[in-house]
């Protein structure tokens, strides 16, 4: 269950705050540092594209649970490269999270989604710039569902009785299916449009670099 | 893609329609072109009774009109051409009727600030009779009183008393202080009303004064009388005090606005909150909502349920519609502008009221529930399914693919619509698993046994309370335990319900709550307490 309406989990005092938000932007820069002979153009859709994310993540945030942001994810990472889709991942929760509000479940939504934008550029949902409509399905269900219980983790504290935490998850079952649902939904709809898009502006890492035979002279 | 876009659109317009938790119409509205409207409206059979007030320099004065119920059209006026400050006395209504010193029609009762007392015959708006009281200040500005066949008139400097038959004084009595806003109260044999220095006084019919306290502040409203208690919130220099009898019940925000009691709750208000006090027992604070009055806090008939609403004095305008301590929402607003005088309600749930710009409005207003009631989503769910059975076949003959699209966002919208009932009974099946806990202290009284508890650990001390009982959600119980203990609770509200923030100031935006030892699976305001139920509250 990512959305709860009864506790909060466990606050962080500033100190604790200053430090996660240290580590989540140093992570965005550290990702994002890689040289690139597109930087203007990846930098300007990814931009973009985050904007565009976090103001879903806003908009959408009185349904319940519906993410567009997983399969996002997935595609950014497919498209763009696990480095720029995982960056995609950490800015967009950030973003989002200061208006939402903001605390340790961050960490867990940014690494969470960011390991989805891993995920998304291992495994086959883009071949040859065509969706893979059953995988990227798949893999959207999956994930959101894996999301959703990690995120759960946030509430977690030390000394609280597994079986306790146990029910939290159960209780979270309606809110995982509405997640994986909105998913479904979203990569059937939203995503072969959002892939076009992506294409225009091929990664770098995907990008192959020119070969070709070379005469050498040997003397 | 556009096909799909339309198709999404009529199904969210459909919906959105459908669960539209309020509705309002507006009849009419009428520009008086008078100054403000700075007092509620009477209603009085097919009439509308309002009064004008402000400030006048040049040759118009401010005004008492009557106006068609169903029309808006004026049936008569009546123009003080003595006054020109802020009118701000309620008008008064007295039925027709006969008593020692004569009988007398059905009457408007007016108090104007140049101390005149008008008498207006509701039928055409004529002088039935009308005296000038003696005015070295502000003139008749509080709230007046019928006790039998006496109008009770509280008066720049003291109180008076006028047979309603024919206008006579029969009681005047000067008070050497004067007074604002401060409407008498009737009480027994005596009348009671405060003044700007402070000074409660009790004043028998037959003259005796005597002094039931004296405060630091100034009274500007009509004491409120609650099982032979005196309930006053007092304006101080900076903020508001509200005293029970002599006793500080709580200090508040500054300019508090008109109190009403209604079946032993009295409602309060300052620029900084809206509260209500439990006077059943002890006057106790039952809950705090933040929220921004300073006017009149009228009780109306909404959806055939009493309701209180309390104009919210900023730019925003409208009136706030609900209990202190639990969600307030915010009606009319699109009036947009700050609003001080009461709402009105006719007895078939019409709505009639004024604002600042001197505009009236009459409206019918249909709610069907609160923002934080789950609404009955039946009708939204057979719109979405036949229309999906009506468009989808159609779609997928002509493209296969865009009828998968719609039939998914249809599942997604049905599923969204459903998803609170589902949600709820999950979350009640899947509590039928959790082991019997139990959050009970061996060292608490033994008579506290099989009754509910409320536990508050603050940062310098912890409330515990026990022997409770009758209260079904954490929210009640926490209030009432809060209210006991004089302790402020700051809530938010969000879409899925309140939120506590803090207790007194401690620990913002940390608070979680056990039942029974263990956490909820809803928020304070959802979740349900047995009869011997544990609610402990601590820092997270």
């Amino acid at each position: 269950m990512v959305l709860t309406d009864g506790v909060h989990g466990p606050a962080l005092a500033p100190t604790e705050m200053f430090v996660l938000n240290a580590v989540l932007v140093s992570v965005c820069f550290v990702l994002l540092c890689k040289p690139s002979s597109n930087n203007k153009a990846n930098i300007l859709l990814l931009s973009c594209l985050t904007l565009a994310a976090a103001a879903s993540r806003v908009l959408l945030e009185p349904l319940p649970n519906i993410q567009p942001l997983t399969v996002m994810c997935l595609l950014m990472g497919a498209s763009l490269g696990a480095s720029r889709g995982m960056a995609f991942a950490v800015m967009t929760t950030l973003l989002s999270n200061m208006v939402l509000s903001h605390g340790l479940w961050t960490l867990y939504q940014a690494s969470g989604w960011a390991f989805i934008s891993f995920i998304g550029s291992k495994i086959k949902i883009v071949e040859g710039q065509k969706l893979v409509m059953k995988n990227l399905v798949a893999v959207s269900i999956l994930t959101s569902i894996l999301f959703d219980w990690w995120v759960s983790l946030s509430v977690y504290t030390y000394g609280m009785p597994l079986n306790e935490f146990a029910l939290y998850i159960l209780n979270g079952i309606p809110f995982d299916l509405m997640h994986a649902l909105g998913s479904i939904v979203t990569a059937v709809c939203i995503a072969p449009y959002l892939l076009n898009l992506l294409n225009a502006y091929p990664s770098t890492d995907n990008k192959e670099l020119p070969v070709g035979e070379v005469n050498v002279i040997i003397s | 893609m556009k096909k799909t876009l339309a198709t999404i659109l009529i199904i969210c317009c459909f919906t959105s329609l459908v669960n539209a938790q309020q509705s309002s119409q507006l009849i009419w509205e009428k520009d008086l072109q008078n100054g403000y409207i700075s007092t509620k409206p009477l209603v009085i059979n097919d009439q509308v009774i309002v009064r004008t007030s402000g400030f006048w320099t040049d040759s118009d004065r401010p005004h008492v009109y009557s106006l068609d119920i169903e029309t808006g059209e004026e049936n008569w006026k009546f123009r003080n051409n003595g006054s020109t400050n802020h009118d701000l006395a309620p008008l008064l209504f007295s039925e027709s009727s006969t008593g020692d010193c004569g009988s007398w029609p059905d009457l408007i009762l007016v108090g104007w600030t140049d101390g005149m007392l008008t008498a207006l015959r509701a039928v055409d708006g004529s002088i039935f009779w009308q005296y000038q009281t003696q005015n070295d200040g502000w003139g008749i500005t509080g709230s007046m009183a019928l006790d039998g066949d006496k109008l009770v008139v509280p008066t720049s400097f003291g109180l008076s008393t006028f047979c309603l038959a024919n206008g006579n004084p029969e009681l005047e009595i000067e008070l050497n202080q004067q007074g604002w806003r401060n409407g008498v109260s009737v009480h027994g044999g005596n009348y009671i009303l405060g003044n700007e220095l402070g000074i409660l006084y009790s004043i028998s019919k037959d003259g005796n004064v005597s002094i039931l306290n004296e405060f630091d502040g100034k009274i500007r409203h009509a004491p409120i009388i609650s099982d032979a208690v005196i309930l006053i919130h007092l304006q101080t220099a900076s903020v508001s005090e509200i005293y029970v009898d002599s006793e500080l019940i709580s200090a508040e925000g500054p300019s508090p606005a008109i109190p009403i009691i209604m079946e032993n709750k009295v409602y309060l208000g300052t620029s900084s909150h809206i509260l209500v006090l439990d006077c059943l027992q002890e006057c106790s604070i039952a809950g705090r909502t933040e929220y921004k009055t300073n006017g009149e806090i009228s009780e109306i008939i909404l959806n055939s349920k009493p309701m209180i609403s309390f104009p919210k004095n900023d730019e925003t305008g409208g009136w706030g519609i609900g209990q202190p301590g639990q969600s307030i929402d915010t009606i009319f607003s699109e009036i947009g502008t700050y609003t001080t005088a009461g709402l009105t309600s006719t007895d078939d749930g019409k709505i009639v009221f004024g604002n600042d710009n001197g505009i009236l409005y009459f409206y019918s207003y249909e709610n069907t529930s609160s923002t934080n009631e789950d609404g009955n989503p039946i009708l939204a769910i057979l719109i979405v399914f036949i229309l999906s059975i009506i468009i989808l076949p159609q779609v997928f003959k002509r493209n296969i693919q865009l009828g998968q699209k719609i039939g998914l966002f249809s599942i997604l919208v049905l599923m969204i619509l459903l998803f609170p009932q589902f949600a709820n009974f999950w979350s009640q099946e899947v509590d039928k698993f959790a082991n019997e806990s139990t959050d009970w202290d061996s060292s608490w009284p033994n008579e506290w046994q099989g009754t509910q508890v409320v536990v508050i650990e603050l940062e310098n001390e912890t409330i515990l309370q026990g022997g409770l009982s009758g209260y079904s959600t954490v929210e009640e119980i926490t209030s009432f335990v809060a209210g006991q203990n004089q302790i402020i609770i700051d809530t938010e509200i969000y879409d899925f319900g309140s939120w506590v923030v803090s207790f007194d100031g401690q620990f913002k935006d940390s608070w979680e709550f056990t039942i029974d030892g263990k956490r909820s699976s809803v928020g304070y305001s959802q979740a349900t307490i047995e009869q011997d139920s544990v609610v402990r509250w601590k820092p997270a």
